[in-house]
């Protein structure tokens, strides 16, 4: 009888038909990289918003060999990711690792890991808003018909404007790509650190936008070139003299946190990729 | 913490393992992936020479539902609703058994009927993904061997592929309608070995 | 200390759901029992079911109690539960006509066939706090049963279908003054928005399915918007009913229906103030939306009718007036769910700190672009003055 109540949901938590509905979906978002492909988007337990279309990817995905790895903020104990983790290890029994490279399975939200991804890895990415259009072009109908037309003028001019208005390109994180030369793709908020990791990658990445119903994909050794002026390329935040206050990187993405300490605490910028960052502070130990 | 759901069955396992290979097929065109073996026994002979690769059909089979169509082939010909093969697919999966324009997925059992191809459907520009995807037995896939030679989007620079015993109709046929992209069907070709190669739109092909 | 760079998050998110489940409880009053809920919160009970999709009064108030009275949050609940349930069989279509109906009104004809039935209702209530309802106890309730029987009483027993109207649309139609139903080609099954994705232009099926799952309140303000000035000012309601309707599905294997229970529900149609001219072969007649929830939601489902009304005449291009937001289908149908816009509206609570990260480097770099700016103006300035 424990058993029974304890085995109330199906292997992944979505039924057979979601999971082939989504699976069906992924293959289609390959073979038409960088292309909004709309799906169902069933209801999941978690907010909409948090996740739930990278946890649909993730559950279609996974099979009971997997390792995964759940990172929030390029961190395995943020919160949400805490919470993605235990979702998913609770329906399914799979491996769970912060060791970027001993996942098969990473989801992320935000961030790229700083580690190189293989071949044998795919990275699936949280997606708020799936359409790079939508800041110039809030209806859907319109926005799929400039999509399929490859009319993206209007964000040429924004882009344009925001030089003008600010002497850079104003788009922090989810910034424009276009992909294999044909579709303008939403980056989803990475930074733009991570925007180029996507190009002529060696892993498969894939997006799930659970709210706006909405899957794409970037397979491998795919062009993916942020929209840039010749005058204006494209930059990362990259700072020279930048170094991660832990582990002493000089090449990592950083952010900033207090410190509380003996004299009232101070900010400190560090490794965003906690797992990266851990993993070179105990390679210096081991050195030292 | 305690896990709350069911373990798989043998044929949620099949569906689960098929699909990682498909889609590492369809991102790694030219990586040929090795399907797991289909928890079906005694399935219908597409035709009295043609015996069915069950791999291949089963394959297609763990995408198939009641919300979606097939139509499949052999020796260039479409089957109808009432060949056993096509009742053996329809009660196992609920998918509808439709014409050809209209289908979500094609099941050619054999290399010629790749002729058809050009009655499937490509998409269209607002919905490129209405496409259909084609399941295409073959005799043999060989990684690296030299009949094909492809590029674009999945492989790094070129990658060659054999397929032994093809012949040259067939691989003119498995050429034709490309380089519509966007549009464009998405092929996976599966032998008798249960080795795959994905083919989507996007792949350039040529003969080596 | 931020909450991610704490160590532990495993352990700090099991705790906050510890502090919840306290919560409820430490105020030491008597825990609420489902059946308490489902009878004396009857409404809200009913909107975490429409808002929620799912027909289940007890597990409604297992919602309510365990969201702790919040509507979007127990609705949330309940969607969550629905998407886990296999999907057996569609029931056969409903008719209102068929509805045993507590309370039925017509605002368009004074007299309506079979009258007007008043009902419970709280419409002509005069909005004063009851301090009696502060001290009931089980003589309340052995008082309230007996009140109802002289009510009843009162009301004079019918014999025959107890309960059951024509429609006044009905008659409407028959007297060609509303549209004839919309003549869109007729789909096998209606359109799941929770089977299939929501794409526009999207069929009617689909809008009606989003706006009965949407959030009553923003239905009610979107609504609003329309008969006030962006939109159909002033529509009339046709009918309003509420009661209960028998649910039936095909037998699997003979296909004769099978009553499999009976809902609770609420039904309204709206007549446009502005005559249609979708066809201009035919001679005008007014067009109609239509609402339905569970429950008695009598605002959602007026609110709904006159959203439907306001989108098939936009569609059709028949809208007199100023068209507002109300009038766009996809602003409605994406913006109205109460499930995905609180959870995308709470995600602002997630960690940002990577992208708060990227945005100081934008607004860094945009400091430098002004202050460059600043510079050059000056040194212009400057060499002007020299140059007088």
């Amino acid at each position: 009888m424990t058993e029974l109540t304890d085995q109330l949901y199906h292997f992944a938590l979505l039924d057979e038909d979601a999971q082939r509905e989504i699976r069906r979906k992924l293959l289609k978002a390959v073979a038409i990289p960088g292309h909004l492909v709309p799906f169902a988007s069933r209801d999941m337990p978690i907010a909409r918003g948090w996740g739930t279309g990278g946890l649909q990817i993730t559950l279609s995905l996974i099979t009971p060999e997997d390792t995964l790895k759940v990172i929030d903020q390029g961190d395995d104990e943020s919160v949400n990711a805490v919470n993605l983790r235990r979702l998913i290890t609770r329906t399914t029994g799979v491996a769970t690792t912060t060791d970027t490279t001993a996942a098969t399975i990473i989801q992320t939200r935000h961030r790229i890991p700083e580690e190189p991804m293989r071949a044998d890895q795919i990275l699936v990415l949280q997606v708020p808003m799936a359409d790079p259009l939508r800041w110039v072009e809030p209806n859907i109908e319109r926005a799929t018909i400039m999509h399929s037309e490859a009319d993206y003028g209007k964000m040429w001019v924004y882009m344009y404007e925001s030089i003008v208005r600010a002497g850079d390109l104003r788009i922090a994180s989810q910034y424009p790509v276009i992909v294999n030369r044909r579709y303008m793709m939403d980056t989803t908020p990475i930074p733009r650190w991570d925007v180029p990791k996507l190009h002529m990658a060696e892993t498969l990445y894939l997006f799930g936008a659970g709210r706006e119903k909405r899957i794409y994909a970037v397979p491998p050794y795919t062009a993916v070139e942020p929209l840039q002026f010749e005058d204006y390329p494209f930059r990362t935040e990259y700072r020279p003299g930048q170094r991660c206050a832990r582990c002493g990187a000089e090449n990592t993405f950083l952010t900033s946190h207090f410190v509380a300490d003996a004299h009232g605490g101070r900010w400190e910028t560090t490794c965003s990729d906690v797992s990266y960052c851990t993993k070179r502070c105990a390679a210096t130990e081991t050195t030292a | 913490m305690s896990l709350v759901a069911a373990p798989q069955t043998p044929l949620e396992r099949f569906n689960g393992q098929t699909f990682r290979v498909l889609l590492d097929c369809l991102a790694r065109p030219g990586k040929i992936g090795q399907l797991p073996s289909p928890p079906f026994t005694s399935v219908p002979s597409p035709a009295d020479t043609t015996p069915s690769n069950v791999t291949a059909i089963a394959a297609c089979m763990s995408l198939l539902d009641q919300t979606v169509s097939f139509v499949h082939a052999v020796d260039k010909s479409w089957l109808p609703a009432t060949h056993p093969l096509s009742r053996w697919i329809m009660v196992r999966s609920n998918a509808r058994l439709v014409t050809p324009a209209m289908a979500d997925f094609a099941l050619l059992h054999d290399f010629a009927s790749i002729a058809l191809l050009p009655q499937l459907p490509e998409g269209t520009l607002l919905y490129p993904e209405h496409s259909c995807t084609v399941f295409l037995c073959v005799p043999a896939i060989v990684a690296g061997g030299k009949t094909l030679r492809l590029t674009g989007p999945g492989i790094a620079t070129v990658v060659t592929v054999g397929l032994p015993d093809a012949a040259s109709n067939d691989l003119a046929g498995l050429m034709a309608r490309r380089g519509l992209f966007p549009l464009g069907v998405d092929l996976f070709l599966i032998d008798r070995q249960g080795f795959c190669l994905g083919l989507p739109r996007t792949t350039e092909i040529s003969l080596c | 200390m931020g909450y991610v760079a704490v160590r532990g998050g495993s352990e700090a998110v099991a705790r906050a759901e510890e502090l919840v489940d306290c919560l409820r409880l430490l105020g030491g009053s008597t825990p609420l029992q489902l059946p308490q809920i489902r009878d004396q919160l009857r409404h809200a009970v009913s909107r975490a079911m429409h808002e929620g999709a799912l027909y289940a009064p007890l597990l409604a108030a297992l919602a309510v109690k365990q969201a702790e009275g919040d509507s979007i949050e127990a609705a949330f609940l309940l969607r969550a539960y629905r998407t886990t349930l296999p999907r057996v069989m569609a029931s056969l279509p409903v008719s209102g006509r068929d509805m045993r109906c507590l309370r039925r009104i017509s605002a368009s004809f004074k007299d309506i066939p079979g009258g007007q039935i008043l009902g419970p209702t709280t419409d002509y209530l005069i909005r004063l706090l009851q301090p009696a309802l502060m001290h009931e106890d089980v003589r309340s309730v052995i008082a309230a049963t007996e009140r109802y029987q002289a009510l009843i009483a009162a009301g004079g027993q019918q014999e025959g279908e107890i309960g059951r109207f024509p429609k006044v649309i009905d008659y409407m139609r028959q007297e060609q003054m509303i549209v004839d139903l919309p003549l869109e080609p007729p789909a096998e099954d209606p359109y799941d928005i929770t089977r299939e994705p929501l794409i526009f232009p999207c069929p009617r099926s689909a809008r009606l399915q989003a706006l009965a799952q949407a959030d009553t309140g923003s239905l009610m303000s979107l609504a609003y918007s329309s008969v006030r000035g962006y939109g159909d000012a002033h529509p009339t309601l046709i009918e309003l009913r509420y009661g209960y309707i028998a649910v039936q599905v095909a037998h699997p294997l003979t296909g004769e229906p099978v009553v499999i229970g009976e809902i609770e529900a609420t039904e309204a149609e709206v007549a446009s103030k502005a005559h249609s001219v979708t066809n201009t072969n035919e001679p005008p007649r007014f067009n109609v939306g239509y609402g339905f929830a569970f429950g008695q939601s009598e605002l959602k489902v007026m609110s709904m009718a006159i959203l439907d009304s306001v989108l098939t005449q936009a569609r059709a291009g028949s809208l007199a007036g100023e068209s507002g937001p109300a009038a766009q289908e996809e602003f409605v149908l994406l913006h109205t769910d109460g499930i995905e816009a609180s959870g995308f509206v709470a995600h602002f609570k997630l960690p940002h700190y990577v992208t708060f990260a990227a945005d100081l480097s934008v607004l860094g770099r945009a400091r430098d672009h002004h202050a460059q700016r600043q510079t050059r103006l000056n040194q212009l300035v400057d060499q002007a003055i020299k140059e007088q």
